[in-house]
């Protein structure tokens, strides 16, 4: 054969390929040479000479579909209502076919004279030109739009109503008269006839079938959820809409177009959450008070994507949690309060924060609700007006964890503890607070070397400062710096002591500490005459150091210092630590078994607060004796051991050192406010008041200044002459240069 | 045309001489007057009116000492210090005022006392004189202890006296944490009782800039308000009781 243009007989040409066609279209038995043939004349036919054929041939076929597809339509009417979906369906299924079959025997024609006129894609979806209908299309998509025109169109509505009747069936457990397969086939038809379109693919299945069915879902929710809550409780309701919102999207997803999904079980929450919120919503409290866990899930499931469904859950959550923290607060054993308080506060964080996980997935509006709670429950004010415990509690409870009194518990365990601690400090406002508390507590605990481990107490501040960053944990790095220092100057000291061959007459060591870091007052708290036997190695020790650090002075904290002593007077040998007052008082008795109490005073040069207290403390321990005015050794001391500690009782935290804390975090803040605001005008020149006052509340992390503090702050710093108000508005203030 | 010119000149210069030889005159015979009125009452030691002198100018006056109109007259006189002026003070207030004699000093203070009802801005720098002219300048002081700011308030409102003002006075005297009254918190009371002019204190923003000693005031006056109804209800219950 000749692929040259040559003239054509369209008729003869057209009757034989007419043949073919009906045999592609009605799946019939095409001889592959048959087929061959034909693929060539719609060839011929499209190059023929003098004039093309190809607008004829496509006219030709056009004509023929319409005429195939009405003959069709008439077998599927004549079929009755009963059968139609089923007839249509397969006649469907072979007509689809058909014509994919019918679009590569034209493939010529396709891809040659219809492709050339057609619109480009960005004409169609960017242009506003509309292809009308006398645009000629691809001959698969001639057969779906045949189909559409003389087919789907006339028989749509006595479709759509069996169609939806089937549903209804389905709704109602009635068995259904259709197939699966046959409903999603005929379903399905009304998107494929339409696939092809650049624009609005989906055009004829949502006016045609979704919208109508939506429309049916809503109206079938509506009477559904009336009918369901005249009938049973809230609880048997919610678990009702789940199983209809799954079920409906099980339907979805096996009958209908992937779009669907979601618009139907919108409609489904519409009507069945979202008109009866008042009802759920009035039921939240008492499920949450009454703690019905599958009750609170469900009603989250349902509620979750309604909009402005989920506040009044969470509110009513937090509010439940808070009552609850509020009441465990209130209710505390008074006796070791500060253990209690964290473990049953953690114990309240606990549960609900399982409840979060467990019962609301975890979502980010419970797990904050639970945060709100909890910043309000651990700095509640037990007394109006007086600041919170909490963070003198936790840092007790951490300094109980971090001391060697902790036993029966290992090592894990108290790591574990001191973890969950942070979570406590996470919502403490007054940081600051704690870290004053923690910072005592942390320098008795390394003085007197009562830490646990510094493995220990080095993990803690880290944890610390992950939480609150490096900051707030910066002096408490410098009191470990000045521990270890102080050790490599101990040995330091004795090893150059050694060499000069002079002898220490006790054994002797010491911290130095810097003034800055640590929280002990950089003066001695009275007078003291030094005891001779402590003198030398005080003395060598000063210029040694002086030696080694120009002009660093040096003060002694003797009331932080504590020594051993043997005691070689009474019937056994006891070793007793103590402090250097108590140790100076025991000394004084080196050579005399009695003394009046004034006299030990004036030897010792004590001021009559601290001579009191540690004289007392050596009376009550029953070292010493009082008789009258004469005060002496009790030469039968007796006690079971031999090794043992009087500085105890001396180390407790005294009212007046927490209340002494809670004052110098006071005027830390009104120093830290007055930096701030003079940092902040100094860089703005000019702020309104309320702009000054966020921007000092966002910038403290430590605390959570009152505005009563800001303000006292600002108007000092007006008496100061830093800041004055603005001239013609008495809300702004400006920076005085 | 420079003769011309020359006698233009001479001519000008001649005018504004004679011109300032009358002033002169007048100006002179007045800085003598107020001169005179000042020795009738200085101390006889130093060169200052004193409070034995400022009693005897305000028997003139045939005013008290401690009257509203008293304190006008510091005021033009940008008194320095309470009970003295200075002689160049006296001369600058007289001048201010444009009096050189006891009874034009007398209708001019009854004047202005007057104006002052109208002029807000005069009263305002009338206040702000208040508050510098009441504090102790020997001793350095730049906060008003609390006595002294109650009575320079009561005599400062003399003319139109704020609703809030007796409140704020017994509330002041109440309580004894008060340090002082600094310049901010007497500027701003000014503001405060315009702000609250009608004794309504049910509007009052705690979150806007007032010095936080009115926060405490109207958490105070809350208090005790809301005691009252509560006594109120009390009462009510004990008397149906009856």
């Amino acid at each position: 054969m000749s692929l040259k243009p040559k003239p054509i007989n369209f008729t003869e040409k057209w009757n034989n390929l007419q043949e073919t066609v009906k045999g592609v279209i009605t799946l019939d038995r095409v001889p592959r040479d048959a087929w061959n043939e034909r693929f060539n004349d719609v060839y011929s036919m499209c190059v023929a000479f003098p004039e093309p054929l190809g607008d004829q041939l496509y006219d030709s076929t056009k004509l023929f579909l319409e005429n195939h597809v009405l003959e069709l339509l008439t077998i599927i009417q004549t079929g009755g209502t009963a059968n139609l979906l089923q007839n249509y369906f397969s006649y469907w299924q072979k007509y689809s076919k058909g014509v994919k079959y019918l679009h590569s025997l034209y493939q010529y024609l396709n891809n040659q004279h219809i492709k050339k006129h057609k619109l480009s894609e960005a004409e169609v979806l960017y242009g506003n030109i509309t292809p009308d209908s006398t645009e000629q299309m691809e001959v698969g998509e001639l057969g779906l739009d045949v189909w559409k025109h003389n087919m789907i169109v006339p028989l749509k509505d006595s479709m759509l109503e069996l169609l939806l009747d089937e549903f209804d069936k389905q709704r109602h457990n009635i068995s259904m008269a259709t197939s699966l397969d046959i409903i999603s086939g005929v379903i399905n038809s009304f998107v494929v006839v339409q696939e092809f379109r650049k624009k609005y693919p989906l055009e004829l299945y949502q006016s045609y079938f979704e919208q109508p069915f939506l429309e049916q879902s809503s109206a079938y929710f509506k009477r559904e959820a009336a009918r369901l809550l005249q009938e049973c409780t809230v609880s048997e309701y919610m678990i009702k809409v789940l199983q209809i919102l799954k079920e409906e999207g099980i339907r979805s997803k096996k009958y209908l177009h992937d779009s669907t999904y979601n618009k139907l079980r919108e409609r489904c929450r519409q009507h069945m959450v979202g008109d009866h919120l008042k009802i759920l919503h009035g039921e939240c409290e008492a499920m949450i008070k009454e703690e019905r866990r599958d009750d609170m899930h469900n009603i989250y499931l349902l509620l979750r994507e309604v909009k402005d469904g989920m506040n009044s859950l969470v509110d009513i959550f937090r509010e439940h949690i808070k009552q609850h923290g509020i009441k465990v607060i209130e209710s505390l054993k008074q006796e070791q309060i500060y253990i209690h308080f964290i473990e049953e506060v953690l114990a309240v964080h606990k549960k609900y924060k399982s409840m979060v996980i467990d019962v609301f997935d975890n979502d980010l509006c419970f797990s904050g609700a639970l945060d709100k709670a909890f910043t309000v429950i651990i700095n509640y004010k037990l007394v109006k007006n007086q600041p919170s415990k909490s963070p003198e509690y936790l840092s007790k409870y951490c300094d109980n964890l971090l001391k060697k009194s902790s036993k029966g518990m290992c090592e894990a365990e108290i790591d574990h503890k001191l973890l969950q601690s942070i979570t406590i400090f996470k919502y403490v406002d007054d940081k600051d607070v704690f870290q004053r508390f923690y910072q005592r507590h942390l320098a008795k605990r390394l003085i007197h070397q009562q830490s646990q481990s510094m493995d220990g107490e080095e993990g803690m501040i880290n944890k610390l400062k992950q939480a609150c960053g490096y900051e707030f944990t910066n002096k408490l790095h410098r009191m470990f710096t000045d521990i270890r220092v102080s050790e490599g100057l101990n040995t330091k000291f004795h090893s150059e002591f050694l060499k000069s061959g002079d002898e220490l007459s006790v054994n002797f060591s010491m911290y130095v500490l810097q003034t800055g870091a640590w929280p002990l007052g950089s003066l001695p708290v009275s007078s003291f005459a030094i005891p001779s036997q402590l003198i030398p190695c005080m003395q060598y020790f000063e210029e040694f150091y002086k030696e080694k650090f120009n002009g660093r002075k040096l003060t002694w904290l003797h009331h932080h210092c504590q020594g051993e002593l043997k005691l070689n007077y009474l019937s056994k040998a006891y070793m007793v630590t103590m402090q250097t007052f108590q140790m100076a008082i025991m000394l004084v008795f080196e050579d005399h078994d009695t003394f009046k109490y004034t006299e030990i005073q004036e030897l010792l040069q004590l001021n009559i607060e601290q001579f009191q207290k540690h004289i007392n403390s050596l009376i009550e321990c029953k070292l010493l004796l009082i008789n009258g005015d004469n005060v002496s050794l009790n030469m039968a001391y007796f006690n079971k051991r031999t090794k043992l500690r009087i500085t105890a009782t001396l180390q407790k935290d005294t009212p007046q050192e927490i209340e002494q804390t809670v004052n110098s975090v006071e005027d830390d803040r009104k120093t830290y406010l007055q930096a701030a605001i003079v940092r902040i005008m100094k860089a703005r020149k000019v702020l309104r008041h309320n702009q000054l006052v966020n921007e000092i509340l966002s910038q403290s992390k430590s605390f959570a200044p009152s505005i009563a503090l800001i303000k006292k702050s600002i108007e000092t710093l007006i008496d100061k002459g830093y800041l004055e108000r603005t001239p013609n508005s008495s809300d702004g203030y400006s920076y005085v240069a | 045309g420079s003769d011309n010119c020359g006698s233009l000149r001479s001519s000008f210069t001649c005018t504004r001489l004679t011109n300032i030889r009358l002033n002169n005159f007048s100006v002179k015979s007045f800085h003598t007057r107020v001169q005179k009125l000042f020795d009738i009452y200085r101390d006889p030691v130093e060169d200052l009116i004193l409070i034995d002198g400022i009693e005897r100018l305000c028997c003139d006056l045939q005013m008290s000492p401690e009257e509203f109109r008293i304190l006008i007259l510091a005021w033009k006189c940008d008194a320095h210090q309470m009970c003295r002026f200075t002689r160049s003070e006296f001369f600058n207030g007289c001048q201010t005022l444009q009096v050189d004699s006891i009874s034009l000093m007398k209708t001019k203070l009854s004047d202005v006392a007057n104006d002052l009802n109208y002029n807000t801005e005069e009263f305002k720098s009338l206040y702000r004189f208040t508050f510098k002219f009441g504090l102790d300048n020997a001793v350095g002081q730049r906060i008003l202890p609390v006595d002294t700011a109650i009575v320079l308030w009561k005599l400062v409102f003399n003319v139109h006296e704020p609703a809030i003002l007796e409140r704020w006075l017994n509330f002041l005297e109440s309580q004894d944490n008060i340090r002082g009254i600094p310049k901010d918190t007497w500027n701003m009371f000014l503001n405060f009782a315009e702000s609250v002019s009608n004794g309504d204190l049910s509007n009052y923003d705690d979150t806007e800039a007032w010095p936080s000693v009115f926060d405490d005031f109207v958490e105070y006056e809350n208090d005790q308000a809301n005691q009252n109804i509560s006594d109120k209800g009390n009462g009510k219950k004990h008397g149906g009781v009856l």
